[in-house]
């Protein structure tokens, strides 16, 4: 529902989506897109094996998501330091990666940025594995 | 023999009923911040992660006010003060009413058998059996951006405790009516899940940047504009035009919301799942 609402309010204003090319680049990076999205909300999750509520780190992912992601402001309107940094975390390979290819596709910049896709969905994978093995020695579980 | 009843004694006696209601609301709250306390790390890792994330959203804007310093007369003081309140209202009506968001699930799910079977009245029992920990942190947080930019005369802390009051009233009125759907549609809950998603969202946003039907729906049906406005026609110049239709629109919502709880409770019907208070 959000999708149609969205995409209606968008083609009204902007008209129909026309990417060209950039539909091939936007569902080549959508598999990565989805599997960094996924570890990235794994690893917060795992968190619980240590503190009682994650909610609140959940809600500061998401914001970290929407804004060092690009999705509210595209990163080259960020300032060049707040850029390079944002350029050396994991969110903007969910967002802003699918979006940047699909209204202004380049095969070069695809290729890096399937790279650093996969870089981040392996990195992130090790550290899913790594803070489950040490959470699950911590784990008591209750009966009832 | 005189039958009239007095208002300061007798049996059913307003006022004693009234007083009994509110000592009952306070003991309620403080069961529920002496709950919140027991896992104080639980407390103050979620209360300080959502003070987190509301930061992040003015670190946001004052990203977008460095590249673009005034968008239609709003500074990024005014956008900061639009957080504060409207964090700050949804902030202090989910720390004293938690369950109003929680309305259509405890409808559709027959939650409401235990409420209904106390001594109490039945919509502000509802409402005052559980606190929100994330809304603590909003409420902070509102309070630090007073701190921060706010006015720091007695009239601008009047102004400001007026902004969080009509926030948060609508927060509560607002969602608490699109809650009641489940009274009449069943499976509401995400119906009123994203009228609520809509109302929080839009009055995080300078209500300026809205133009035409959309500023209508925003000063009407999903009055988000009342808390977005605010840092202009309350705190920057008292707007006596835009704080009467606020208050309007408060009152408006509140019946709405109580009247429409009682009609739909008419229509409601117990079912076999045993349910817990909170």
């Amino acid at each position: 529902m959000q999708l149609a609402a969205g995409s209606a309010i968008a083609w009204a204003y902007m008209g129909p989506p026309a990417f060209g090319w950039g539909w091939a680049g936007f569902c080549a990076l959508l598999p990565g897109a989805f599997t960094v999205a996924f570890l990235l909300n794994l690893a917060v999750a795992l968190l619980a094996f240590w503190v009682e509520e994650t909610r609140g780190m959940e809600f500061v992912l998401q914001k970290l998501n929407f804004t060092a992601g690009g999705m509210l402001l595209p990163l080259e309107l960020m300032p060049d330091w707040l850029e390079r940094v944002c350029s050396w975390l994991p969110f903007r390979a969910v967002l802003y990666f699918p979006a940047r290819t699909g209204v202004a596709f380049d095969g070069g910049t695809l290729a890096r940025f399937l790279l650093a896709q996969w870089g981040w969905a392996a990195a992130l994978a090790l550290l899913c594995l790594f803070m489950y093995r040490r959470g699950v020695r911590k784990l008591n579980v209750n009966g009832g | 023999m005189s039958t009239a009843v007095s208002p300061t004694g007798g049996r059913g006696g307003w006022l004693r009923r009234a007083s009994g209601v509110a000592r009952y609301v306070l003991t309620c709250w403080k069961l529920n911040l002496a709950a919140t306390m027991e896992y104080r790390a639980s407390f103050f890792m979620l209360a300080g992660m959502m003070f987190v994330n509301n930061c992040i959203w003015l670190v946001f804007w004052a990203i977008f006010f460095h590249r673009f310093p005034a968008v239609n007369g709003w500074e990024l003081r005014d956008v900061m003060l639009l957080w504060g309140i409207s964090a700050g209202g949804f902030g202090w009506a989910n720390v004293l009413f938690g369950n109003f968001t929680r309305i259509a699930p405890i409808v559709a799910n027959g939650e409401l058998d235990v409420f209904l079977t106390h001594p109490k009245p039945l919509l502000i029992n509802v409402l005052v059996s559980r606190m929100s920990l994330t809304a603590m942190g909003d409420f902070l947080f509102g309070l630090a951006i007073y701190a921060l930019v706010g006015e720091h005369t007695w009239t601008g802390a009047a102004k400001y405790a007026l902004g969080l009051l009509i926030s948060g009233l609508l927060f509560l009125f607002v969602t608490l009516a699109a809650g009641t759907l489940a009274f009449f549609f069943g499976n509401a809950e995400g119906m009123a899940s994203q009228l609520f998603n809509a109302l929080v969202s839009l009055s995080t946003y300078p209500a300026d940047i809205f133009k035409g039907t959309a500023r209508i729906v925003l000063f009407t049906v999903l009055p988000a504009g009342f808390i977005s406005y605010a840092p202009i026609g309350l705190l920057r110049r008292f707007d006596a035009v835009f704080v009467w239709f606020a208050a309007a629109a408060v009152a408006a919502f509140g019946l709405l919301a109580v009247v429409l709880f009682h009609v739909g409770l008419r229509r409601y019907t117990s079912g076999n799942r045993i349910a817990m208070r909170g």
